[in-house]
């Protein structure tokens, strides 16, 4: 990685972790932008995160709070998705803010930023004109829909996005409405996306000494992984729609009551072998002979006789009594985890899935890792998500080299507001 | 952006988009398959409806921009081959059960002796250590295991799985190749290559990284709540709604956007002559969202529900987008091919396969101003380059070649 003349000794960021020395300046809001910077920071890399007391990271406002008092430094959402980062205030509607915005995007190697579709260009920090003096920074921006298009002003929540995107329309049973989805495809798709674009065009610039501007949409994402659907519907005209917890190849394939409140067991059988170690685990045996149940074609036909007595036999049992009886015989078989099964899941535990960190104001709390495991790079939590602010004097004099005297006289003007 | 890197695959469906992504970044990948093919190959749907060897538009989906190779790794002389290959090649991405590769000397040690920069990445269910490494899983198990599956469907109900291809394996392929290319960064200091272990059960369960934290910090368990979305102990707000034609998603949450979008909504009702009862009247901000009974709720909702009722997708999308109004239709794949903003963002390229149908569009997921991330060609036929890696490119005599085919090698 090419350093700055002037750049500090990089803090905090593991000696050997895999990002070390990479420098990010984030304008990150919500969720895209900051999963970015996120994925960054906990990789090893210097993220610096900057809101300014007029407009904060709106996750900074939702909790939860746990028993910590309810305040822009102590949201439990906040603090989970900017863990790592050094956090500063800038007031950009100042007259010298965008000035010290450019020297610290210029530090940069990568700028991230959700804020709108104009607001840095209209603050003159955007990719042309930052490229015209550092031609190989790295830009990348997220959206709801697009820079672009008819739509491209339609605000982007969650919420209406997994309608828009498809999700939606596929989620429950054909005869019920659609259910809302779980999973943030349309905020945790798109980060993922940038991040790769970012990693790539690093190499890119490695390579031929040019930067560039990348744009990733929660849209674009989620319909980027619809593309079979897509395909269906040019190709055979097909309209693919919701359909339940079954499938057309295989069966029985669905979710089952287990003992007691709300306590179910998915069970997916893929294959005839997979049956009849079904059978042989139930000890059902008889149900070998059983002609309705002979083949795949016979037991779809009888599937609501076969789904009953799945379901009579695991409501007897807990949902781990059956996993564990299932697995055994090599069974796809999951026990339906609820937070509080996560929170204490072996595998998950196993692979260290939580990264801990020592929060100031809600104390311990977890981080959940990337979901990938490198052999020789570690990955970790240099920091708790900052307070407002908290790295205004750490980031402008020691990153970018003010004096005492310059940044008192910036602090006092209101800059770092 | 990555031309000039090469990228192994030997993957199914967990680990074929992250070799995707690789591909419409420029690197050159070579999906390697079993002679008999991989059973992606197999998965519905199909062009025409029938199934064959180069009719799965699921395949051709994720495996489009691709070399395609048939390798039998069961082999002594496959595994040469592959080594080969391996020995010219800057990252390979499985997504064989844990222990497979290495019972066939080809796990990641083994591909770093021959080649110490190699980055090799594995995509499964639960990752390679831990007590479920060895569990059969599907879609919806790991689902069930992530906690994505809790949180969907009716309360008192089965959980309800989301039915989209890939829809637990899509992030952890993309996972697998941000980790990737984080381990491409650092070989770029180190000069080595490393091991990349990625976890569907990890990508999905971060997925609902806001349940686990009421949890974490709260102590409080979200449930699933049907068509609408639950944010504590009986508090609801519904989402989907019934128009002329399909269903609409739309809420209102306390957050001054919505607070306008509701108002906005209302204003519409008035001007074309709905009742806006309790809805209308709604002083949102200081609405209390944690104490409303059930008849209130209902105040709210019903003339909403009314008016969304009289109105298809299409006239409720088009009034959102001019009033400001944070609703949007529950697009269906036809939606999304015709959508006009997709159409703006030059979203789709051309691909042909005659094979599937002819020309049909597929789609991007970034934008660059220096770098066009696009879809190259259709995928490829099984083995359809066999000939020009094997013989071109490593070098193998054309009779030895004729010999590895007869065996049944390639």
């Amino acid at each position: 990685m090419s350093s700055e003349p002037n750049s500090p000794p990089l803090v905090g960021a593991a000696p050997e972790a895999a990002l070390d020395g990479l420098k990010v300046v984030e304008f990150g809001r919500s969720l895209v932008g900051p999963v970015m910077g996120r994925f960054l920071a906990l990789n090893g890399a210097t993220v610096v995160k900057v809101e300014s007391r007029r407009s904060l990271d709106v996750s900074r406002l939702s909790g939860p709070h746990g028993k910590a008092l309810p305040g822009p430094d102590t949201g439990g959402t906040f603090a989970n998705l900017n863990a790592g980062k050094f956090g500063v205030t800038l007031d950009l509607k100042h007259e010298e803010g965008p000035t010290q915005a450019r020297k610290l995007m210029l530090w940069a190697d990568v700028v991230v930023e959700n804020l709108g579709l104009t607001t840095l260009e209209e603050l003159g920090l955007g990719y042309e004109g930052l490229a015209a003096l550092k031609p190989g920074i790295i830009m990348a921006s997220g959206t709801a829909q697009g820079h672009t298009g008819p739509h491209a002003h339609h605000p982007g929540w969650a919420v209406f996005m997994f309608a828009l995107c498809g999700v939606s329309e596929l989620t429950g049973d054909p005869d019920a409405p659609p259910q809302y989805p779980m999973g943030l495809y349309p905020d945790l798709l798109p980060p993922r996306f940038g991040t790769i674009g970012i990693l790539a065009a690093l190499d890119y610039r490695r390579r031929t000494g040019r930067g560039q501007h990348l744009r990733v949409s929660q849209f674009e994402s989620c319909a980027y992984v619809m593309a079979p659907l897509c395909l269906d519907y040019q190709v055979n005209g097909v309209v693919a729609r919701r359909s339940g917890n079954r499938s057309s190849w295989a069966a029985p394939h669905g979710v089952y009551r287990c003992q007691g409140e709300d306590r179910w067991v998915a069970i997916n059988v893929t294959s005839e072998e997979q049956w009849r170690s079904l059978c042989g685990a139930m000890e059902r045996s008889e149900w070998l002979e059983d002609a309705r149940f002979e083949t795949l074609h016979v037991r779809k036909q009888n599937e609501d006789e076969l789904d009953q007595r799945l379901a009579d036999w695991t409501g007897s049992r807990s949902c781990e009594e059956v996993m564990r009886v299932l697995q055994d015989a090599g069974v796809p078989a999951g026990r339906v985890s609820d937070a509080r099964d996560l929170s204490e899941d072996p595998q998950l535990a196993a692979r260290g899935h939580s990264l801990r960190v020592e929060h100031p104001a809600i104390g311990p709390m977890s981080v959940e890792s990337p979901a990938f495991r490198l052999s020789r790079s570690p990955v970790g939590v240099a920091r708790p998500a900052p307070r407002l602010g908290e790295h205004n004097e750490r980031v402008f004099r020691d990153f970018l080299g003010l004096s005492g005297p310059e940044f008192a006289t910036l602090e006092t003007a209101g800059v770092f507001e | 952006m990555l031309s000039g890197y090469r990228l192994l695959e030997l993957a199914e469906e967990p680990g074929a988009l992250c070799a995707k992504v690789f591909a419409d970044l420029g690197a050159d990948v070579l999906k390697i398959e079993p002679p008999g093919g991989s059973r992606q190959r197999d998965r519905a749907p199909f062009a025409g409806g029938e199934a064959g060897v180069d009719r799965s538009l699921h395949f051709a989906a994720y495996n489009a921009g691709k070399r395609g190779l048939t390798l039998d790794l069961e082999r002594e002389e496959g595994r040469e081959i592959f080594l080969d290959l391996v020995a010219r090649a800057d990252f390979v991405v499985d997504s064989y059960a844990p222990g497979v590769l290495a019972s066939m000397g080809l796990d990641y040690p083994a591909l770093s002796r021959v080649n110490p920069r190699i980055i090799h990445a594995s995509v499964t269910p639960f990752g390679q250590q831990g007590p479920y490494r060895d569990f059969a899983s599907t879609e919806m198990v790991t689902s069930a295991l992530s906690g994505l599956l809790y949180m969907v469907g009716e309360p008192g109900e089965p959980p309800a799985h989301t039915n989209f291809p890939m829809s637990i394996h899509s992030a952890a392929s993309l996972d697998a190749a941000v980790g990737m290319l984080v381990a491409h960064h650092e070989r770029e200091r180190s000069g080595l290559g490393q091991y990349v272990d990625a976890s569907s059960q990890e990508s999905a369960k971060w997925m609902t990284f806001d349940i686990a934290l009421r949890w974490e910090l709260d102590a409080v368990i979200l449930r699933r709540a049907g068509a609408a979305l639950e944010y504590g102990e009986g508090v609801r707000r519904r989402v989907h709604w019934r128009c002329a034609d399909g269903w609409v998603a739309f809420a209102v949450f306390p957050a001054p956007s919505s607070h306008k979008s509701a108002r906005n909504l209302g204003e519409w009702m008035r001007e074309e002559g709905f009742e806006t009862g309790a809805f209308g009247e709604a002083n949102w901000e200081e609405l209390s969202y944690f104490d409303m009974s059930e008849a209130a709720i209902h105040g709210l909702e019903d003339p909403v529900a009314k008016f969304f009722e009289a109105h298809t997708m299409e006239e409720l999308y088009a009034g959102a987008l001019d009033r400001s109004i944070l609703l949007a239709p529950a697009m269906t794949a036809r939606q999304i091919v015709e959508s006009p903003q997709l159409e703006a963002l030059g979203f789709w390229d051309e691909i042909t396969d005659p094979e599937r149908g002819g020309t049909a569009r597929y789609p991007r997921f970034l934008r660059s101003s220096e770098v066009e991330v696009a879809v190259r060609s259709r995928s490829p036929h099984l083995g359809e380059h066999n000939f020009e890696v094997y013989a071109n490119e490593l070098g193998i005599p054309d009779e030895r070649l004729r010999m590895l085919e007869d065996r049944g090698v390639v």
